[in-house]
């Protein structure tokens, strides 16, 4: 792989003028029933407790989630629409009360049942169902686990993290846990364990990777332990009726939540996770960087032998590729001409260099890559991953793209100066 | 393991749910009404939110600004300063986004979600001085938002189209 003198390109960025960085991403891998949103709110709440940069090391932090849906999903909904037919279908089509009941409570049941005795029984059937139903997902799971990272988009990002350099710290509560396990595997191929640390909570598995957290009041994992083995319990919370709610207000009366057990900081279990997460960012060794973090960037990576190339068409008209690597608005400093990539492009952090308008993406067969599935990853210093395309590419086309993927359109505000990016049609 | 059986616990629940005194409001309907109408009394009396369950996933939308009129209502109600009822609104049109968005365009998904994390992440900036706590906003806004079968289906076949995905949790001020 011909590096194009990364340590040269990084000292070129002017602090003063940086409009992008991070030294160590903190990656979460969610729990079961949990919604996109609501693994944001659990990556608001880590930053809450961890905050931007780390105590120990000055590291900026940032704070990303690999997303896992739950599968099954949807049959809690069917079973609450039952439960809310119960008692002469008192809450029937209710179903705004759902989130709450998937935690046992909340303040809108709490009300409704001070008024209403009978609806009492509604959310406590629903929480019987639902450590059942929770661990038979969990089961069904731990049976067949992801055997690899098979999210492609989720293998690209840690590829680029560790490309540009990033420590990496995984966090994963409750059936994330099953899947963090290959993307640390992979993360291994790629850098060094100094470089990469998994913290677990509410883990299934007894296969880890680091230190855990498990309450023994957690219904849903210790629920699996007449099916096999989980790990060791390595504290005590209260029972339902004397712990403090969460931030959410919510108590959960299984033992599993985030928010309302693992990292709830009225619960003494909480300073096990925080102690965890807070000693894997100070102990952390950053990986060599090959690769520049930008405003933006676009990672490509291939399936095989051959060679795949890069192109970025700059707004100001600069094409920047393997025999330009130079634009005006950014690099090209990854380049490989032999199998697999990565090839890397970034564009500058430094705001007196990026140029706003849009940037093209394309690829192109140089050399004997003729039907291989070519992937390319555009990521922003903002919100992360913005899109991930996998291609298949055609017949050698030397130095002329024949696909573009993506356009990636940077936008001022000259009022503010701030930019921001976005992908386009 | 302590002792604290499943069914322990649902006790525990209709305990602790009918002898707690927190809430909202108080209903106006006398002891002696049906259930049912005690729980439409916590609706008109706003204990609990009032919320139109038509029949369509978009709901009424008569000023067509991206927000089911219902949840705004909710929002000017509960919330009290005017940031952080415009950055309920923002999060509120991303839900809305969501349910209306062609599940099967990658790309459309991937740009909600995009927004849904900035839309959170402004919670955050503007739910700063304690209660509501924002984790709580964010579930009352989504729970509003996804009030029926239908529309909670809906949400959690996009939530499913973005199985796999990940996305930054942006710093700064992402308020609209």
């Amino acid at each position: 792989m011909a590096l194009a003198s990364p340590i040269q390109a990084l000292a070129q960025t002017d602090p003063a003028n940086n409009i992008c960085s991070a030294d160590v991403a903190l990656l979460f891998f969610n729990g079961v029933q949990t919604t996109p949103d609501g693994a944001d709110v659990a990556l608001a709440e880590l930053r809450r407790l961890h905050g931007t940069r780390a105590t120990a090391t000055g590291d900026r932090i940032r704070y990303e989630k690999l997303y896992n849906y739950s599968n099954g999903f949807e049959d809690f909904v069917e079973v609450f629409e039952q439960r809310l037919l119960e008692q002469d279908g008192l809450l029937e089509g209710r179903f705004e009360l759902f989130f709450e009941a998937l935690h046992g409570d909340g303040p809108w049941w709490s009300r409704i049942v001070s008024s209403v005795r009978e609806a009492a029984g509604v959310v406590g059937g629903f929480a019987d169902w639902f450590q059942a139903a929770a661990v038979r997902q969990m089961t069904t799971l731990l049976a067949d686990p992801p055997t690899q990272v098979n999210y492609a988009e989720h293998r690209a990002r840690i590829n680029s993290l560790i490309l540009e350099g990033r420590k990496l710290v995984f966090v994963a509560h409750s059936q994330g846990n099953l899947f963090v396990k290959p993307a640390y595997d992979y993360a291994l191929t790629q850098t060094d364990a100094q470089s990469v640390k998994v913290v677990h909570l509410a883990p299934a598995s007894p296969t880890l990777s680091g230190p855990h957290t498990l309450a023994d009041l957690d219904l849903v994992i210790n629920g699996l332990r007449a099916a096999g083995t989980v790990p060791a319990i390595t504290d005590q919370i209260p029972g339902y009726l004397y712990r403090e709610p969460g931030v959410s207000g919510l108590k959960d009366p299984l033992g599993h939540g985030l928010l309302e057990i693992y990292i709830n900081q009225s619960l003494a279990i909480s300073q096990r996770a925080k102690g965890d997460i807070n000693n894997a960012l100070e102990t952390l060794i950053a990986p060599p960087a090959s690769a520049a973090a930008g405003f933006f960037t676009a990672t490509l990576t291939w399936d095989g032998t051959g060679d795949v190339d890069l192109h970025t068409y700059e707004p100001g008209g600069s094409h920047v590729y393997y025999s330009a690597k130079r634009g005006a608005a950014g690099y090209l400093d990854v380049d490989n001409t032999r199998s697999y990539g990565p090839e890397h492009y970034y564009a500058s952090c430094e705001a007196n260099r990026l140029q706003a308008g849009t940037y093209r993406i394309a690829l192109a067969n140089y050399d004997r890559a003729t039907g291989r599935a070519a992937t390319v990853q555009i990521a922003s210093a903002a919100d992360g991953v913005l899109g991930t395309k996998t291609t298949t590419m055609g017949g050698e086309t030397r130095s002329s793209p024949s696909v573009t993927l993506f356009n990636v359109i940077v936008t001022k505000n000259e009022e503010s100066g701030n930019y921001s990016v976005s992908l386009g049609e | 393991m302590r002792k604290n059986s499943i069914l322990t616990i649902a006790a525990a629940i209709v305990a602790l749910a009918a002898l707690s005194a927190c809430g909202g409001g108080t209903s106006a309907v006398s002891e002696q009404a049906t259930p049912k109408a005690k729980i439409q009394g916590l609706e008109e009396s706003g204990v609990i939110p009032k919320l139109e369950r038509s029949e369509t996933v978009g709901g009424i939308d008569a000023d067509v600004n991206g927000i089911r009129d219902d949840v705004e209502t909710f929002i000017a109600s509960e919330y009290h300063t005017p940031e952080q009822q415009a950055a309920g609104r923002q999060f509120a049109s991303v839900m809305q986004a969501a349910l209306l968005v062609d599940k099967e365009d990658g790309a459309a998904v991937k740009a909600i979600s995009l927004r849904g994390a900035r839309a959170v992440n402004c919670i955050y900036q503007s739910f700063n001085d304690g209660e509501p706590q924002p984790a709580a906003v964010v579930r009352q806004i989504r729970s509003v938002s996804t009030n029926t079968k239908q529309r909670l289906l809906t949400y959690l076949a996009y939530s499913k189209a973005l199985d796999g995905t990940t996305s930054a949790l942006p710093e700064g001020n992402t308020c609209e």
